[in-house]
């Protein structure tokens, strides 16, 4: 990369890198993927023990009280490393919502939990994201409200402890925070095409909802969830910019040391302006999204439209760059044993969570033409 | 200068621009005739440079002094109240400054830098007919006669030619050494004798490169800028050390061709497609930006300062083109009738086509996009060069 680290982010992201070496290494990724299992929880549990998991948290509840930017630089390296974590359900997004929108008691019963790791915490795609978003709906009943629905796309459901899910409500929408046990909770794998992420189906039958499962009601819910897809955008953004950038270096290695009609390929110029682009946009889409997460930390009026245009650019580019890199490896490129087809697979799902890029460049038009 | 003087100083210069930029100076500008062009942008140069603000870019000694932070809030700003744009010194603000600032005497500048302030035109003599991207192959030859040098030889592309007091000529002292070993630098009077210049009606329908003809040229070797022969490598280190502050303008004005796009979409009522499309636009405009911030930045390695002037060169002509080959389309039918673009504007005047048909501007000089890619995938990725002929 031509552009390197904020200076104070340097050592979070060397720091990060090397240990995801180690601990997401090609071998370990690829145990998981056989697995099924969608999550390394031994990674997940390392990572925990250098308090990744609690790295935005306030120190009150036991996190190290960094930001969101913070987040996105490890959310970056381990998008490189193929990471197969419920960081991003648990720390980002659930861990996210009870800060934003939690009251007093919801952050004291959950944050210190998801901080040190010990709590899990699941996320549904939510209604609003359409593709894949929950179906869910709350009714009055003796003085709470019954949950019934599915949410069909939901992050790290068998290993959470809590779930957040969106729903409609009688006015308006909820989104709610509901405790793993609930009875009428049914959860069922989907396993992705992308074996380094936890997909499954979570249905809701009749599960009762108390006051202190709600997280957000009416506007306010609206403007959580709100919250929740910048968030979510930014993330996947940074995460298919760190694969991007990994799968840049796999290939100007290779391409610099294969060679045919006795020269290595990236001499020629076909080969070598392809390379080219893939730099380029892979610079274009690391500064912008590390631009995204500085409005989602700190500037809420922009970071609508500096998260939908970070998530569509920066995961179309994840995708077209792996899909490049496996080009100019050739047919070796194409095998099981080569990792590429993981890069694609992780960067396609990227694109498609959380609103895909045409929802976001949709998005990103209304704030730019009638805000 | 911390962030409540970065605010300051906008706020004056935005009060500056409400009384300075000039009323109506799209649609003047827009009919007028050389002479016109000339003395209106004479005159707002006067102006900005009265302001302090014609040159931050240059050194506190000579008139600027500007952080970098200071300078893109400056271009911001000019950018933001539609200011005319000082195209006719664009070479002598930018090139001839930073050429004579890294590599020339003392005599030189004191000759020149105050001049360039006062009015005096630069134009660059460098492409030929048979050196374009091959720059090194010119064939321009300055031998050595006594204490002058005599040129033969012919440019072209040279913008603006035909109004420059000045030139800054890349010529071949040294035909028997290495291509880039033999290349001297000159400061050209364009008053000297056997010069001829023509301009050449481009696509776009203007003509403002023209062709420099060059005939027994007698350059005193007082005007030779560097060591004889040392005229490759400062070009090249020139060319990069400049691009700093003229991209932050251009991307800057390039933001707001895309808000003149935002008002078009409007007034079409842009479908889901065309919104599809301002949205991919919007987002790598603002990749462009933060790109050209950072390349200011200190983290950057300074290898890499040259490889990252040609990723954001190649990255703003496609994003220019792209985006006004998209205006065009959204003019529809009667955004294909004739019109004429407002000189001193920017490369995006709001005449989409025109503008579109401009971008090219921009993909081929300067190095064309193909050689941008080239040296992106040599310098910046390491990749093996293409195998050389002997």
């Amino acid at each position: 990369m031509i552009i390197g680290w904020r200076a104070d982010h340097q050592d979070l992201a060397e720091v990060a890198a090397k240990f995801l070496a180690e601990n997401s290494s090609s071998g370990r990724v690829r145990a998981v993927v056989e697995s099924d299992a969608g999550v390394d929880r031994e990674l997940d549990a390392a990572m925990a023990g250098l308090g990744w998991f609690g790295i935005e948290i306030p120190a009150e509840f036991g996190g190290a009280g960094a930001s969101f930017a913070e987040l996105a630089v490890l959310l970056e390296v381990m998008g490189a490393h193929l990471a197969s974590s419920g960081f991003l359900s648990s720390a980002v997004l659930c861990a996210g919502a009870v800060l934003v929108s939690g009251t007093d008691g919801q952050r004291r019963r959950w944050l210190p939990g998801l901080a040190s790791g010990k709590t899990s915490g699941a996320i549904a795609v939510p209604r609003s994201c359409t593709s894949g978003g929950a179906r869910v709906t709350a009714v009055p009943r003796s003085g709470g409200w019954r949950l019934s629905g599915t949410a069909p796309f939901v992050l790290n459901a068998p290993d959470a402890d809590l779930f957040i899910v969106d729903a409609d409500a009688p006015y308006g929408r909820f989104v709610l925070l509901i405790p793993a046990g609930s009875p009428g909770i049914t959860i069922t794998r989907r396993p992705a095409a992308d074996g380094t992420r936890c997909l499954s189906e979570v249905g809701f039958t009749g599960v009762a909802i108390a006051d202190d499962n709600i997280l957000a009601s009416g506007a306010a819910a609206s403007s959580l969830l709100d919250t929740m897809v910048n968030r979510a955008a930014v993330a996947l953004a940074a995460d298919s910019a760190g694969l991007a950038a990994r799968v840049l270096e796999m290939t100007t290695s290779y391409i610099g040391q294969r060679e045919q009609f006795g020269r290595p390929i990236g001499s020629f110029q076909a080969v070598k302006h392809r390379a080219a682009d893939m730099l380029v946009e892979t610079e274009a889409v690391r500064g912008l999204t590390g631009h995204a997460a500085e409005s989602v930390r700190c500037d809420p009026v922009a970071a609508g439209l500096a998260a939908s245009m970070a998530k569509e650019y920066a995961c179309a580019t994840g995708v077209a760059v792996a899909g490049a890199g496996i080009q100019l490896h050739g047919g070796i490129g194409y095998t099981w044993e080569h990792d590429l087809h993981l890069y694609l697979k992780r960067a396609a799902l990227n694109e498609a969570l959380f609103g895909d890029g045409r929802w976001h460049r949709q998005r990103a038009a209304h704030a730019l033409l009638e805000r | 200068m911390n962030e409540t003087g970065l605010a300051q100083l906008r706020g004056e210069i935005r009060e500056w621009c409400v009384t300075n930029v000039p009323a109506n100076w799209r649609e003047e500008q827009t009919t007028a005739g050389h002479d016109e062009f000339v003395a209106f942008q004479q005159d707002w140069l006067a102006r900005l440079r009265s302001a302090g603000w014609a040159v931050p870019h240059w050194p506190a000694e000579w008139g600027g002094g500007y952080s970098l932070a200071e300078q893109a809030v400056i271009f911001e700003e000019l950018a933001r109240a539609d200011a005319p744009r000082l195209a006719l010194h664009f070479v002598s603000l930018h090139h001839a400054a930073a050429t004579l600032l890294h590599a020339g005497t003392g005599e030189q500048r004191a000759a020149h830098l105050k001049a360039i302030l006062d009015g005096e035109v630069w134009c660059q003599g460098f492409s030929e007919p048979g050196a374009g991207s091959d720059l090194a192959a010119l064939s321009t030859r300055a031998v050595r006669d006594g204490d002058h040098f005599v040129v033969n030889g012919q440019k072209i592309w040279s913008s603006l030619a035909m109004y420059a007091d000045w030139c800054l000529l890349l010529a071949r002292t040294d035909p028997r050494a290495p291509k880039r070993k033999g290349i001297s630098y000159f400061i050209l009077d364009m008053t000297s004798p056997g010069i001829e210049v023509r301009p050449i009606r481009q696509a776009s329908g203007d003509e403002h490169f023209c062709e420099i003809f060059l005939t027994d040229v007698r350059i005193p070797e007082g005007n030779l800028i560097g060591e004889e022969n040392a005229g490759w490598q400062i070009a090249q280190s020139t060319l990069n050390s400049e691009r700093g502050a003229t991209m932050v303008e251009l991307a800057e004005r390039l933001g707001v061709g895309f808000d003149w796009l935002l008002e078009l979409a409007r007034s079409v009522s842009a479908d889901a497609v065309a919104r599809d499309e301002i949205a991919r636009l919007g987002a790598r405009l603002r990749a462009l930006k933060i790109l050209v911030r950072e390349s200011l930045d200190e983290n950057v390695r300074a290898e890499q300062r040259g490889p990252l002037a040609s990723v954001i060169k190649l990255y703003y002509s496609e994003l220019l083109q792209r985006m006004t080959g998209f205006g065009t389309t959204l003019s529809g039918l009667p955004g294909q009738l004739r019109a004429r673009r407002p000189a001193s504007s920017g490369w995006e005047s709001g005449e989409w086509l025109l503008d579109y048909i401009g971008s090219w501007e921009w993909t081929i000089p300067g190095g064309t996009s193909e050689i941008q890619r080239t040296i992106i995938g040599e310098r910046a990725l390491g990749l093996p060069r293409e195998p050389r002929q002997p």
